[in-house]
């Protein structure tokens, strides 16, 4: 067979060895992983476990107090857990608890830099992603950009919303997630493609099947009502491991809108249990569309899960109206002009508090 | 490449550094056997990678010395299939070698393009077939377990490719067509 990359391609050695290497690594972590499950003895496994453990912390102790710069470096050394373990959001832990969440853990390495797709929940809300980022060298604060793009069975979605962020733990390891809000034409099993791109050029792809979550409750709300203008129509309180939510639509005058004026747009929920205790929002996005003169807004929004012994819930609608803002518009010549903000003239509204029960 | 016997045994015996060397030894081997697959450096990187790491889990399992290279060869066609297979992309090939390799040199000549327009009207599974076999110089054997199927499965697959590639180049000859 004739091989025509031969002699069109260079032979990057140093990259093909550090692939090798990193394999290599890699495949042996994996083979002690798997034979260390294997000893059929777990007491000694513990034993061993913690005395090498211990043996480990007096050499380090030992060599930190004979070194002070090895010591100052072991105060910075990062330690990376799970992405969604280290987070701060309760749902997500509890989720990952329960085992609701795949674990992946599948690296991939280009240019020195290590990047891993740790795990992935796909909830009634979001499909929650986890990665871990390592390099050789220092990375800038922007490196990967904004984000993944996502596929579905291969083909980009026609629009998406969603979120991400990373938590810089040093100038060469980094955590990331990302959230892509789920939508009714998602289906509940795919395979996800995730495509994430560095500063330099490199492109890391992974591509995993996923499957919503089976745990998530769903209660049919009707709660509607009208309110100075705003129609707010609740249609569903659901809730699994990984959070609560409540779906609605809400509707207003599509001039408010055009006037900077609308108040539809920024209804949120207050959620509390029968004892009055509060459940956590974590807000949610809001998607706008005009119709017949209206504007029409649909959302879920996102709330901590609720514990097992809650036998109710009440939910109170109320705006959350932004203290300041503005923003920039383009004149007929191209000019840039400063938009004046008027939301700071917007009157609360006052939604009634609706509740809902939960099936034991 | 021929290797060291006992460098292999000591890495069949689960010596990691002893593999590490021979698989540097296969390094130009590996990287554009690679590339004549998956096309992009950064993806021959990642099926090496991924190669390395799986011949450290499954070395304990060849028998024969000496065909490590054979063996390493095959881990790394695999893993090449299936970064296509995630990126759903097609086996690269060249119309020029396909075309002589199906023998097709002995009848009136066909320009490249009508292979690929052949080709493109074949099942996913008949393409690859067609491609590892005539252009990769695959066994059956092999392509069966890159594929994960039967070797049976791959004849079929193998036989009927070839009929229906063949009809499907004579349909697209041009010499074929009536001219009215």
């Amino acid at each position: 067979m004739k091989n025509s990359h031969e002699s069109s391609h260079d032979f990057p050695k140093e990259q093909v060895r550090a692939a090798i290497q990193l394999g290599v690594e890699q495949g042996a972590a994996e083979k002690k992983r798997y034979q260390k499950n294997k000893t059929p003895n777990k007491k000694h496994t513990f034993v061993y476990a913690i005395s090498s453990i211990a043996a480990a912390f007096i050499i380090l102790l030992g060599i930190s107090y004979q070194s002070p710069a090895l010591a100052h470096s072991l105060s910075k050394l990062p330690v990376i857990g799970s992405v969604f373990g280290d987070s701060d959001l309760i749902g997500l832990k509890q989720a990952q608890e329960k085992g609701l969440t795949s674990q992946i853990g599948e690296t991939k390495t280009i240019n020195g830099i290590s990047v891993t797709l740790d795990e992935v929940l796909y909830d009634q809300n979001n499909i929650t992603i986890g990665l871990k980022m390592k390099s050789e060298k220092a990375l800038g604060n922007e490196y990967f950009g904004s984000g993944m793009d996502f596929t579905i069975d291969g083909k980009a979605p026609s629009g998406s919303s969603g979120s991400y962020g990373e938590e810089i733990l040093s100038p060469t390891t980094r955590t990331a997630m990302e959230t892509i809000t789920v939508t009714d034409d998602m289906p509940s099993e795919f395979d996800l493609g995730l495509i994430l791109q560095g500063k330099n050029g490199e492109t890391w792809y992974f591509s995993t099947p996923i499957s919503k979550v089976k745990d998530i409750k769903k209660i049919p709300v009707q709660h509607t009502e009208t309110v100075d203008g705003i129609t707010l129509d609740v249609t569903e309180f659901s809730y699994g491991a990984s959070g609560a939510s409540v779906s609605f639509t809400s509707s207003e005058d599509a001039t408010l809108a055009d006037d900077g004026l609308s108040r539809a747009d920024m209804i949120e929920f207050k959620m509390t249990d029968q004892n009055g205790n509060e459940i956590k929002s974590h807000s949610g996005g809001v998607q706008g569309e005009r119709v017949r003169g209206n504007m029409i807004y649909t959302s879920n929004k996102q709330f901590d899960p609720i514990d097992s012994d809650v036998t109710e819930v009440t939910t109170t609608p109320y705006l959350s109206i932004p203290t300041g803002g503005g923003g920039v518009g383009m004149d007929e010549n191209g000019e840039e002009t400063e938009l004046e903000y008027r939301r700071d003239t917007i009157q609360p509204v006052e939604f009634e508090p609706f509740t809902v029960k939960i099936p034991h | 490449m021929k290797h060291n016997s006992h460098v292999v045994k000591k890495a069949i015996k689960g010596d990691t550094q002893a593999l590490e060397t021979l698989l540097v030894l296969e390094e130009k081997m590996l990287y554009y056997k690679a590339l004549s697959y998956v096309s992009t450096k950064e993806d021959a990187l990642d099926a090496i990678q991924e190669t390395a790491y799986h011949a450290i889990l499954s070395i304990h399992q060849l028998k024969n010395p000496a065909c490590f290279s054979t063996w390493l060869c095959r881990i790394l066609i695999r893993e090449c299939y299936k970064l296509l297979r995630e990126k759903k992309r097609m086996i690269p090939y060249e119309d020029e070698v396909l075309l002589k390799n199906l023998e097709q040199k002995d009848e009136e000549k066909i320009e490249t393009s009508y292979v690929r327009e052949a080709l493109a009207k074949l099942t996913p599974s008949y393409q690859t077939a067609i491609i590892l076999f005539y252009y990769h110089d695959l066994s059956i054997k092999d392509i069966a377990e890159v594929l994960e199927m039967p070797v049976g499965t791959v004849k079929t697959n193998l036989r009927r490719a070839r009929k229906t590639l063949k009809f499907e180049m004579e349909r697209g000859h041009p010499f074929n067509e009536k001219l009215t």
